[in-house]
């Protein structure tokens, strides 16, 4: 697996390995130096530099500007590489954001229209140990899974370089994750506009094409406005019909 | 004279108004079609184009009966009464085909709404 640090960070892809439970290399190489972090079975166990402390050399690999990573799967790991073991690499990611500039951050992160939610534990860690500072827990109190990015940043009170640092830190550790795209409440619309007509049109479709309203994706989204327009420019007519599709539409935009 | 044309205009009328009656009732037929497209349900939507043919019986022997065609009165009182046994029979299916397309929207109304839950 190969990779550039300008469109993954360094962090995100080493949670990612640890969530797929990975043994093998991480080979990162930057602007400012080079180094291999070693996962066993998804947690870190070395690095390249054994004498160096862990923790301190992920540190340090992780804050490397611009440059490439390249992952490679080992049956194990040799007992050279081995120096500890360390499950917790939220925490790890967390403090690397905590150093990475602001601009720097802000470079990894989406637009900031997206909207954020809290993000389940993978894996099966049966704890999770996560030290955040208060600055960081008080933003991410404010993630509810509504809200965009820019208004959690604004509610925050944080300045804006440091809600930076700390949104690049949570998404990177997986602690809070995007929304794509939220599901509009079609019933509520359709309702509104159509009366007990337009529900019964949604409820028509939602049978018709089998879709659950809680467990849709934006393929099925996108199956049932179509089905909608068809049927509700059968019955009142295309301009209606594009009128409420297009406030459907507008639901789902975050 | 006047009276003939009386009788003309009198004709002219109830043609028009059995034409405009079977234009609306197969609109109805057409809007019952698309209901049915949508919900998947029977709505009766050919009963209710086809009923209202009767209306146009009747209007072909106001035609009719407006020529020389039917000037032996006995052949005009049977042509008469076949027109009146169309056109009831057209109201009768025309009422039938609407009261099944009203309670099939009904049904479809009322499933609409969520069974609330105990």
């Amino acid at each position: 697996m190969f990779g550039e640090v300008t469109n993954v960070s360094i962090g995100g892809m080493l949670r990612l390995l640890a969530i797929y439970h990975q043994t093998g290399s991480l080979r990162v190489r930057g602007e400012d130096g080079e180094g291999e972090i070693y996962l066993q079975n998804g947690q870190l166990v070395g690095t390249s530099k054994p004498g160096k402390q862990l923790h301190e050399e992920v540190m340090r690999l992780l804050l490397l500007k611009k440059g490439f990573f390249h992952f490679q799967n080992l049956e194990t790991i040799p007992a050279k590489h081995v120096q500890g073991k360390d499950e917790d690499i939220e925490n790890l990611i967390m403090e690397s954001s905590r150093q990475i500039p602001p601009e720097e951050a802000a470079e990894y992160l989406p637009g900031e229209e997206v909207v954020l939610q809290l993000a389940p534990v993978a894996g099966e860690r049966e704890w999770v140990r996560l030290q955040l500072q208060r600055d960081e827990w008080n933003l991410l109190i404010r993630v509810n899974g509504e809200d965009s990015m820019a208004m959690v940043r604004e509610k925050s009170g944080l300045r804006k370089g440091r809600a930076l640092q700390v949104l690049y830190g949570l998404l990177s550790a997986g602690i809070v994750r995007k929304i794509r795209f939220r599901i509009p409440k079609v019933i509520e619309i359709a309702t509104r506009e159509l009366g007990n007509l337009g529900e019964a049109l949604v409820r028509e479709a939602f049978r018709k094409l089998r879709l659950d309203q809680n467990r849709m994706h934006m393929r099925e989204l996108i199956a049932l406005l179509n089905e909608l327009e068809r049927n509700i420019t059968l019955l009142v007519g295309p301009t209606r019909a594009q009128h409420v599709i297009g406030l459907m539409w507008e639901g789902s935009k975050r | 004279m006047p009276e003939q044309l009386w009788e003309g205009a009198s004709y002219l009328v109830a043609i028009g108004g059995s034409l405009l009656l079977w234009i609306n009732y197969a609109l109805v037929g057409l809007i019952a079609h698309r209901y049915s497209q949508v919900f998947h349900r029977a709505t009766y939507s050919t009963l209710l184009i086809l009923a209202p043919t009767g209306l146009l019986v009747y209007t072909l022997f106001l035609i009719f009966k407006a020529t020389p065609l039917l000037s032996d009165p006995k052949l005009a009182s049977f042509a008469q009464l076949l027109a009146y046994i169309a056109l009831l029979a057209s109201g009768f299916f025309c009422l039938l085909g609407v009261g099944r397309f009203a309670s099939v929207l009904q049904s479809v109304l009322r499933s609409a709404q969520p069974k609330e839950v105990a």
